[in-house]
């Protein structure tokens, strides 16, 4: 019931975040310079990101929060 | 995947406002390249105290197909051998000790393909992946579906995503192997759903919040693991205490080496294949090592906030990642991770970033049983144990030109059983051990 209660705490917030986008500050495209850094891609290499998700869930009890789509396996 | 191109202008900008991390790679990538890119990535994994090692290859070819969209077909096979615990004993003083197959117990080829089909629209992106996963005892068969669109002049996002995996789960029977059991056959399912809402919040910083439920049915537990349960052995050992170390009996013929023996003469193989069964049925009634035993439905809520800040001065950009899952196994985690990019020009880039995961133990895991539960689930599995773990990683990149990348990536994983955060539930330090992951990736674009 708690974690019920939590998710949809987080539900709440993530629908007040979202109708709230326009809201912020106005980026013109002329400022979007920075965001267009190569840095700001968290990871450049689509495989080592998804290999790293995969030992995670493979080593711990959770697994995903991501992306989805990714297919069992029968780890040990 | 292709980086942004600094030098075209246009598609930097359009980058810049689809710069937001998404659910698939496509949607990170921001906008479609006009080129072919091939992509070769080597990774090696290795266990500590002798235990598993992993040895992954993939390649991967993504490319433009018509004005609006983008194919990606990937390859891999990773070959597992070593090592992995299958159930903890107690010596005569009731402390507990893992035993571990040993040996030839492990050794597995997993291939998977998988093909995706993305779709660039003028404010959307749409994305359909299909893919097959194949191992000596298990199968997986899974399509994932994602939209998104852009909305409030490209600086905000919302995505929703679908996830399905049809999996078969099944006991590569090795009679040579002691406890194994003859082969058993299962099924297992495997549904998410996704949404997340990306923002611009200014020219610096973007975020990122994504909600995810999974709802997990079928034979979820390990067909390789087994529980000791001291009501369900012939007698409690520990009495035996003073008598001799007799209850330390299964860690002697470990130790000194004498089951290893058995497996490796044939011994054990005869006796299987003899009597089917036998040895596992013994071990169950007299030792009281029972099959490892899960609830057939999970649920999983996964909430995750993700921000992302350039830091002009540095020309480097902090990446915060933190999520919290909570399921109805009560395996409960946070997750907390720092990525720091930093652009040292001419094409480099270093990633320091550090992880820090805690986890709650499953209401049904124990190191060890006095009894069976209530419920009637039981598991030692030291994935539902609680625990914490701390990795430090290290990526490099060098970019030469616009056609080829090359990427190193080094982690070293530490788990430890006092790492859990809130209060230390079910768990031990015998279950702690640590791995270093290396990997090296080349992209080659045309």
């Amino acid at each position: 019931m708690i974690r019920t209660k939590r998710f949809t705490l987080i539900a709440i917030a993530f629908v007040v975040l979202a109708s709230s986008g326009c809201s912020y500050h106005k980026v013109q495209a002329w400022e979007r310079g920075n965001l267009a850094n190569p840095v700001m891609l968290r990871d450049s290499n689509a495989s080592q990101a998804t290999l790293e998700q995969h030992t995670y869930s493979s080593k711990e009890s959770t697994a995903g929060g991501y992306s989805t789509g990714a297919g069992g396996c029968g780890c040990n | 995947m292709a980086a942004i191109k600094k030098t075209d202008a246009l598609k930097a900008l359009m980058g810049a406002a689809l710069a937001l991390p998404g659910i698939s790679a496509a949607a990170e990538q921001g906008y479609r390249s006009e080129d072919i890119e091939i992509g070769v990535h080597h990774s090696e994994y290795t266990e500590s105290g002798d235990r598993m090692t992993v040895k992954a290859d993939q390649i991967s070819i993504t490319g433009p197909i018509g004005r609006d969209f983008e194919g990606n077909f990937s390859a891999i096979r990773d070959v597992t051998s070593g090592a992995s615990p299958v159930v903890n004993f107690l010596d005569g003083d009731g402390n507990p000790h893992q035993f571990l197959e040993t040996g030839a117990s492990i050794k597995d080829q997993r291939d998977i393909y998988e093909g995706t089909l993305t779709h660039y629209g003028d404010n959307s992106l749409s994305s359909i992946k299909l893919g097959t996963s194949e191992e000596d005892d298990y199968t997986s068969d899974y399509f994932s579906l994602s939209h998104r669109f852009d909305f409030n002049r490209k600086l905000s996002s919302l995505t929703f995503g679908y996830g399905h995996s049809d999996d078969d789960v099944w006991n590569s029977y090795n009679p040579s192997v002691l406890l194994e059991e003859p082969s058993i056959f299962n099924t297992r399912k495997k549904d998410e759903f996704n949404i997340s809402f990306g923002q611009v919040i200014n020219k610096n910083t973007t975020f990122q919040l994504a909600l995810t439920y999974v709802d997990s049915s079928g034979f979820l537990s390990d067909p390789y693991k087994k529980a000791f349960v001291v009501d369900e052995a012939f007698f409690d050992f520990r009495e035996l205490n003073g008598y001799g170390d007799i209850a330390g009996l299964f860690r002697f013929l470990v130790e000194s080496g004498i089951i290893q023996y058995l497996n490796d003469s044939g011994f054990t193989e005869f006796t299987n294949q003899l009597y089917p069964g036998l040895i596992a049925a013994i071990s169950e009634a007299i030792l009281g090592v029972k099959k490892d035993n899960r609830p057939e439905k999970r649920e999983q809520w996964i909430s995750l906030l993700r921000m992302s800040h350039y830091f002009k001065s540095t020309n480097s950009a902090l990446h915060t990642d933190y999520r919290y899952s909570d399921d109805s196994w009560g395996a409960y985690s946070h997750t907390l991770e720092f990525k720091w990019n930093i652009g040292l020009g001419l094409g480099w880039q270093i990633s320091p970033g550090v992880r820090f995961y805690s986890q709650h133990s499953a209401f049904f895991y124990d190191t060890f049983f006095e009894t069976i539960p209530d419920h009637g689930y039981i598991s030692s599995d030291y994935r539902l144990a609680g625990f914490g773990a701390i990795s430090k990683k290290l990526e490099i990149s060098k970019e030469f030109g616009r056609d080829f990348t090359v990427y190193l990536h080094y982690e070293e994983y530490e788990r430890q059983y006092d790492y859990e955060q809130g209060g230390q539930t079910n768990g031990d330090p015998l279950d702690d051990y640590e791995f270093t992951a290396f990997s090296v990736s080349f992209d080659v674009r045309f």
